[in-house]
């Protein structure tokens, strides 16, 4: 039963033993009969063609726009990317004047957000101004969203009219001041937010005689963290609980510089 | 052979009729041959198309006169495949040939086209019984003037792969050749 095992034959021929490079010399006859069908077109046909290739290149002398750029939006491909882009620019430049409906205004924000561009919000109260620039929106929306908070403390210190080197030392603190904020009234799981009052807490964060109203209201809603905060606050007058330790150096710092 | 082919390049890529007279004569034999070997439905029809594309894209060529004539071969092997996938798509249809008048013709000689006839449907027998990769290599090599390695761009194959297709390739039209199984 012995099964034949193929490739093993004495008088295989292996690929190697062959001369790849061997010219077409003893090929001739074969050669010379393929050669045979190269024949010259018609005359005819030869003038044809010659003239049709000319003005083919003249037109593209004359014309050197890239034939895909006129031929793409013949496709059906083309065309729907065309009017993707109209549809988008259209979008942006009806949100960009706050003239779409509330929700699909708020969409296209958060949307242009995204990429550091600044649309005008549908707020609760329907006004649509620049985010960057109404402090108005941002004092809810930090609240709600968890971020931005930055940038609401920038309004809010806009609004109190400190100096720069305020805002420049108030800017880190108010960050801080602000997660430490919410991360209480976190804890409280009460309604204590409210004593956060929205704009109150921006406000809080900038002033150093406002942060201590902000820590009184956190006191108000939870006792027992108010206590220990208390007993820091004794140790540095000025700054909230857990981690406002980190808020006086930098304060101190500031302060020192 | 273009003696001064970098001017001749250059007045086709004006749109002077002239220059491209000259590039067409030193390869539409050829290319039309290549056509012809591979079955082409429309050889004449392919080669026009193949140099309108040539003319489209001339202004970004960049080589010499051997480098034309491997990128004109590529193109004509690209409108075969073209040519090939739009029949693979359509169904087939038969046409029924609508007697005319005939034309009186020039005198011609009547034998030697006979005897042209003949010999060209026998080759194209003759390839018609290698491989598509063995007929791609051979035609190219021959017809075209390719190097190995520029039928292996054309094709896009290796060169060694390419070697072994155009050895077996002519080995196997040797044999039929000599073992009369194609009458030449």
């Amino acid at each position: 039963m012995g099964r034949r095992r193929r490739g093993t034959g004495r008088n295989r021929t292996r690929p190697h033993d062959t001369d790849f490079n061997e010219d077409f010399s003893q090929f001739d006859d074969v050669v010379e009969q393929i050669e045979s069908l190269a024949e010259a077109p018609d005359p005819q046909v030869r003038g044809a063609q010659i003239q049709a290739t000319a003005k083919a290149a003249l037109d593209g002398a004359v014309h050197p726009m890239h034939p895909t750029v006129g031929t793409s939006l013949t496709t059906i491909l083309g065309r729907a990317a065309a009017a993707l882009l109209v549809l988008v620019l259209g979008v942006s430049g009806l949100a960009a004047e706050a003239m779409l409906p509330g929700p699909i205004q708020n969409a296209v924000a958060r949307v242009a957000e995204a990429f550091g561009i600044h649309f005008p919000t549908d707020n609760a109260d329907g006004a649509g101004g620049l985010a960057s620039n109404n402090c108005e929106d941002d004092d809810s929306e930090p609240e709600r969203d968890g971020r931005d908070t930055a940038h609401a403390g920038q309004c809010a210190a806009d609004d109190m009219g400190v100096t720069d080197e305020l805002e420049g030392s108030d800017d880190g603190s108010n960050d801080s001041d602000d997660n430490s904020g919410d991360h209480s009234d976190d804890d409280d799981g009460s309604d204590e937010s409210d004593d956060d009052d929205g704009s109150d807490d921006s406000d809080d964060d900038v002033g150093s005689e406002d942060i201590d109203d902000g820590s009184e209201d956190i006191d108000d809603g939870s006792e027992d963290i108010d206590d220990g905060s208390e007993d820091i606050d004794d140790g540095s007058e000025d700054i909230d609980d857990g981690s406002e330790d980190i808020d006086d150096s930098s304060d101190d710092d500031s302060d020192d510089d | 052979m273009i003696s001064n082919f970098s001017e001749v390049l250059e007045a086709a890529r004006q749109g002077d009729q002239g220059a491209w007279a000259e590039l067409y004569d030193a390869v539409a034999a050829q290319m039309l041959g290549y056509l012809r070997g591979h079955g082409a439905g429309d050889p004449e029809g392919l080669l026009g198309d193949a140099f309108l594309q040539l003319s489209r894209n001339l202004q970004t060529f960049e080589g010499d006169e051997a480098g034309f004539r491997s990128w004109a071969f590529t193109v004509a092997h690209h409108r075969l495949i073209d040519e090939r996938r739009k029949l693979a798509r359509r169904p087939q249809e038969t046409e029924y040939p609508v007697t005319e008048p005939e034309t009186p013709r020039a005198p011609v000689d009547v034998e030697a086209e006979a005897i042209q006839a003949v010999e060209q449907s026998s080759i194209e027998q003759l390839l018609n019984t290698l491989s598509e990769d063995q007929r791609d290599v051979v035609l190219l090599r021959v017809l075209g003037g390719l190097t190995t390695g520029e039928t292996a761009a054309t094709i896009g194959k290796s060169e060694g792969a390419v070697r072994v297709l155009q050895h077996r390739a002519l080995r196997a039209l040797k044999d039929r050749l000599t073992g009369g199984d194609v009458t030449l």
